[in-house]
Protein backbone atom coordinates (compact mmCIF):
# COMPACT_ATOMS: atom_id res chain seq x y z
CA UNK A 1 0.00 0.00 0.00
CA UNK A 2 2.66 2.46 0.72
CA UNK A 3 4.18 1.83 -2.80
CA UNK A 4 1.61 2.72 -5.08
CA UNK A 5 0.89 6.55 -6.37
CA UNK A 6 -0.78 9.45 -4.06
CA UNK A 7 -4.19 9.07 -5.17
CA UNK A 8 -4.67 5.12 -4.77
CA UNK A 9 -2.97 5.91 -1.44
CA UNK A 10 -5.14 7.83 -0.11
CA UNK A 11 -8.20 6.32 -0.92
CA UNK A 12 -6.14 2.82 0.48
CA UNK A 13 -5.54 4.86 3.78
CA UNK A 14 -9.43 5.54 3.53
CA UNK A 15 -10.11 1.92 3.40
CA UNK A 16 -8.13 1.46 6.19
CA UNK A 17 -9.19 4.21 8.81
CA UNK A 18 -12.61 1.89 8.12
CA UNK A 19 -11.33 -1.20 8.88
CA UNK A 20 -8.81 0.07 11.83
CA UNK A 21 -12.56 1.70 13.26
CA UNK A 22 -14.14 -1.82 13.28
CA UNK A 23 -11.04 -4.05 14.12
CA UNK A 24 -8.55 -2.23 16.29
CA UNK A 25 -7.59 -2.36 18.80
CA UNK A 26 -9.39 -5.68 19.39
CA UNK A 27 -9.40 -7.80 16.21
CA UNK A 28 -5.76 -6.12 15.46
CA UNK A 29 -4.48 -4.91 18.18
CA UNK A 30 -0.63 -4.94 16.44
CA UNK A 31 -2.10 -2.45 13.89
CA UNK A 32 0.15 0.36 15.45
CA UNK A 33 3.67 -2.10 15.87
CA UNK A 34 2.74 -3.00 11.82
CA UNK A 35 2.47 0.41 10.52
CA UNK A 36 5.81 1.57 12.56
CA UNK A 37 7.44 -1.11 11.09
CA UNK A 38 7.34 0.32 7.70
CA UNK A 39 8.66 3.45 8.85
CA UNK A 40 11.99 3.83 6.91
CA UNK A 41 13.80 7.22 6.19
CA UNK A 42 15.68 5.91 3.65
CA UNK A 43 12.41 5.32 1.42
CA UNK A 44 10.20 8.69 2.10
CA UNK A 45 7.46 7.37 -0.53
CA UNK A 46 6.50 4.40 1.94
CA UNK A 47 6.86 6.22 5.47
CA UNK A 48 4.88 8.99 3.30
CA UNK A 49 2.28 6.17 2.57
CA UNK A 50 2.19 5.12 6.47
CA UNK A 51 1.55 8.40 7.67
CA UNK A 52 -0.89 9.19 5.58
CA UNK A 53 -2.57 5.97 5.68
CA UNK A 54 -2.07 6.30 9.71
CA UNK A 55 -3.85 9.73 10.31
CA UNK A 56 -6.69 8.88 8.26
CA UNK A 57 -7.31 5.26 10.39
CA UNK A 58 -6.61 7.66 13.76
CA UNK A 59 -8.72 10.48 12.94
CA UNK A 60 -11.76 7.92 13.16
CA UNK A 61 -11.54 7.61 16.94
CA UNK A 62 -11.43 11.24 17.71
CA UNK A 63 -14.43 12.29 19.62
CA UNK A 64 -15.96 8.50 19.11
CA UNK A 65 -16.00 8.41 22.94
CA UNK A 66 -16.74 11.94 23.82
CA UNK A 67 -20.16 11.32 22.11
CA UNK A 68 -20.93 8.50 23.10
CA UNK A 69 -23.74 8.72 25.30
CA UNK A 70 -25.17 11.04 22.86
CA UNK A 71 -25.06 8.84 20.04
CA UNK A 72 -26.03 5.85 21.90
CA UNK A 73 -28.93 7.62 23.44
CA UNK A 74 -31.62 5.68 22.03
CA UNK A 75 -30.18 2.63 24.09
CA UNK A 76 -31.95 1.75 27.37
CA UNK A 77 -28.69 2.29 28.97
CA UNK A 78 -27.92 3.62 32.11
CA UNK A 79 -25.69 6.66 31.81
CA UNK A 80 -22.44 5.43 34.13
CA UNK A 81 -22.86 2.26 31.74
CA UNK A 82 -22.08 3.86 28.93
CA UNK A 83 -18.98 6.32 30.11
CA UNK A 84 -17.75 2.68 31.69
CA UNK A 85 -17.98 0.94 28.44
CA UNK A 86 -15.88 3.53 27.10
CA UNK A 87 -13.31 3.67 29.99
CA UNK A 88 -12.98 -0.08 28.92
CA UNK A 89 -12.29 1.10 25.65
CA UNK A 90 -10.27 4.01 25.81
CA UNK A 91 -7.21 2.70 27.11
CA UNK A 92 -6.54 -0.59 25.52
CA UNK A 93 -6.25 2.27 22.04
CA UNK A 94 -4.53 4.84 24.22
CA UNK A 95 -1.76 2.07 25.12
CA UNK A 96 -1.86 0.89 21.50
CA UNK A 97 -1.16 4.25 19.92
CA UNK A 98 1.77 5.00 22.52
CA UNK A 99 3.42 2.27 20.62
CA UNK A 100 2.80 4.79 17.47
CA UNK A 101 3.92 7.83 19.21
CA UNK A 102 6.80 7.50 19.91
CA UNK A 103 8.96 6.07 16.59
CA UNK A 104 6.72 8.71 15.20
CA UNK A 105 8.53 11.47 17.27
CA UNK A 106 12.03 9.95 16.39
CA UNK A 107 11.35 10.06 13.12
CA UNK A 108 10.16 13.76 13.10
CA UNK A 109 13.71 14.66 15.12
CA UNK A 110 15.51 12.81 12.66
CA UNK A 111 13.57 14.53 9.52
CA UNK A 112 14.70 17.90 11.73
CA UNK A 113 18.34 17.39 11.64
CA UNK A 114 18.58 16.06 8.16
CA UNK A 115 16.71 19.23 7.04
CA UNK A 116 18.84 21.45 9.35
CA UNK A 117 21.68 19.79 7.43
CA UNK A 118 20.97 20.07 3.80
CA UNK A 119 19.63 23.63 4.33
CA UNK A 120 21.31 24.47 0.70
CA UNK A 121 20.25 20.94 -0.77
CA UNK A 122 16.89 21.55 -2.48
CA UNK A 123 16.73 18.11 -3.98
CA UNK A 124 17.38 16.45 -0.65
CA UNK A 125 15.10 18.80 1.34
CA UNK A 126 11.76 18.64 -0.69
CA UNK A 127 11.43 14.37 -0.26
CA UNK A 128 11.88 15.16 3.73
CA UNK A 129 9.11 18.02 3.36
CA UNK A 130 6.54 15.91 1.56
CA UNK A 131 7.19 13.18 4.16
CA UNK A 132 6.98 15.62 6.99
CA UNK A 133 3.72 17.08 5.97
CA UNK A 134 1.04 14.03 7.17
CA UNK A 135 3.64 13.57 10.09
CA UNK A 136 1.47 16.29 12.30
CA UNK A 137 -2.34 14.79 11.48
CA UNK A 138 -0.93 11.45 12.43
CA UNK A 139 0.60 12.21 15.96
CA UNK A 140 -2.16 15.10 17.13
CA UNK A 141 -5.14 12.11 16.08
CA UNK A 142 -3.01 9.61 17.77
CA UNK A 143 -3.23 11.62 21.05
CA UNK A 144 -6.78 12.31 21.17
CA UNK A 145 -7.27 9.21 22.88
CA UNK A 146 -4.34 9.36 25.37
CA UNK A 147 -5.86 13.13 26.28
CA UNK A 148 -8.65 15.25 26.72
CA UNK A 149 -10.21 17.49 29.04
CA UNK A 150 -13.93 16.76 27.79
CA UNK A 151 -13.33 12.47 29.02
CA UNK A 152 -12.19 13.54 32.39
CA UNK A 153 -15.20 16.00 32.72
CA UNK A 154 -17.48 13.04 31.96
CA UNK A 155 -15.73 10.80 34.08
CA UNK A 156 -16.14 13.68 36.75
CA UNK A 157 -19.98 13.33 35.66
CA UNK A 158 -20.48 9.72 35.83
CA UNK A 159 -18.98 9.39 39.45
CA UNK A 160 -20.53 12.61 41.06
CA UNK B 1 4.52 16.45 25.32
CA UNK B 2 7.77 18.99 25.28
CA UNK B 3 9.40 16.39 22.35
CA UNK B 4 7.09 17.05 19.74
CA UNK B 5 6.45 20.60 20.66
CA UNK B 6 10.05 21.03 19.70
CA UNK B 7 10.17 19.68 16.78
CA UNK B 8 6.58 21.36 15.59
CA UNK B 9 8.14 24.96 17.10
CA UNK B 10 11.43 24.34 14.77
CA UNK B 11 9.44 23.53 11.82
CA UNK B 12 7.24 26.39 12.38
CA UNK B 13 10.47 28.66 12.54
CA UNK B 14 11.58 26.92 9.47
CA UNK B 15 12.55 29.64 6.66
CA UNK B 16 14.48 28.75 3.08
CA UNK B 17 14.38 30.90 -0.10
CA UNK B 18 15.34 27.72 -1.90
CA UNK B 19 11.92 26.91 -1.24
CA UNK B 20 9.77 29.63 -1.35
CA UNK B 21 8.43 30.85 -5.24
CA UNK B 22 7.48 34.40 -4.83
CA UNK B 23 6.31 33.71 -8.42
CA UNK B 24 3.96 30.79 -7.24
CA UNK B 25 -0.19 32.01 -7.05
CA UNK B 26 -1.53 28.76 -7.06
CA UNK B 27 0.03 25.75 -4.92
CA UNK B 28 1.45 26.48 -1.62
CA UNK B 29 5.09 25.75 -1.58
CA UNK B 30 6.61 22.09 1.05
CA UNK B 31 7.24 24.14 3.96
CA UNK B 32 3.83 26.60 3.69
CA UNK B 33 1.89 22.91 3.52
CA UNK B 34 3.43 21.85 6.37
CA UNK B 35 2.92 24.69 8.55
CA UNK B 36 -0.95 24.48 8.02
CA UNK B 37 -0.58 20.67 8.99
CA UNK B 38 1.15 22.02 12.07
CA UNK B 39 -1.22 24.43 12.77
CA UNK B 40 -4.44 22.72 12.34
CA UNK B 41 -2.97 20.17 14.75
CA UNK B 42 -2.46 23.24 17.42
CA UNK B 43 -6.04 24.60 16.35
CA UNK B 44 -7.17 20.70 17.63
CA UNK B 45 -5.15 20.75 20.80
CA UNK B 46 -6.31 23.86 21.78
CA UNK B 47 -9.63 23.30 21.15
CA UNK B 48 -9.86 19.76 23.09
CA UNK B 49 -6.67 19.58 25.26
CA UNK B 50 -5.93 23.21 26.29
CA UNK B 51 -4.94 22.36 30.04
CA UNK B 52 -2.45 19.79 28.82
CA UNK B 53 -1.37 22.13 25.78
CA UNK B 54 -0.69 25.16 27.95
CA UNK B 55 2.86 24.86 28.46
CA UNK B 56 3.79 24.47 24.91
CA UNK B 57 1.50 27.60 24.09
CA UNK B 58 3.88 30.43 24.37
CA UNK B 59 5.64 29.05 21.76
CA UNK B 60 3.42 28.71 19.03
CA UNK B 61 1.45 31.85 20.31
CA UNK B 62 4.92 33.35 18.74
CA UNK B 63 4.87 31.46 15.26
CA UNK B 64 1.28 32.76 15.03
CA UNK B 65 2.07 36.20 15.48
CA UNK B 66 4.95 35.89 12.89
CA UNK B 67 3.05 33.92 10.89
CA UNK B 68 0.55 36.48 10.40
CA UNK B 69 3.19 39.12 9.94
CA UNK B 70 5.13 37.54 6.94
CA UNK B 71 4.34 39.61 3.68
CA UNK B 72 4.05 36.87 1.32
CA UNK B 73 1.15 35.52 3.40
CA UNK B 74 -2.03 37.26 1.91
CA UNK B 75 -5.38 36.25 1.68
CA UNK B 76 -4.80 35.24 -2.16
CA UNK B 77 -4.67 31.26 -3.23
CA UNK B 78 -1.91 29.58 -2.26
CA UNK B 79 -1.86 31.30 1.32
CA UNK B 80 -6.02 30.40 2.25
CA UNK B 81 -5.62 26.82 3.84
CA UNK B 82 -2.66 28.08 6.48
CA UNK B 83 -4.40 31.09 7.16
CA UNK B 84 -7.04 29.45 7.69
CA UNK B 85 -6.27 27.39 10.61
CA UNK B 86 -4.02 30.21 11.97
CA UNK B 87 -7.13 31.97 12.40
CA UNK B 88 -9.18 29.05 14.25
CA UNK B 89 -5.95 28.81 15.93
CA UNK B 90 -6.42 32.62 17.25
CA UNK B 91 -9.20 31.92 18.09
CA UNK B 92 -9.09 29.26 20.38
CA UNK B 93 -6.69 31.21 22.40
CA UNK B 94 -9.70 33.65 22.94
CA UNK B 95 -11.96 31.21 24.31
CA UNK B 96 -9.18 29.45 26.40
CA UNK B 97 -8.10 32.74 27.61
Amino acid sequence: MAAVGKTLRSLLGEALGIIADHDFPDQWPTMCQELVSKINTSDMAVTNGILEASSAAFKKFDGAFDNGAQRCRPWPLHTHALFALADSMRYPLAAALADFQEPLVQLLELLTQEIGAAHQDKAALMPRFTVSTPAPSSFAYSHTLSLGRRYRMLRASSTA
Amino acid sequence: MGRWAGVFHSFMSYSNGLLEDPEETMVAGPVENLQTQIMACLALYGEKYDEQFEEQLPQFVEDSVRLRGQPLLTCASPHTPLITVEVAFSSQLRISG
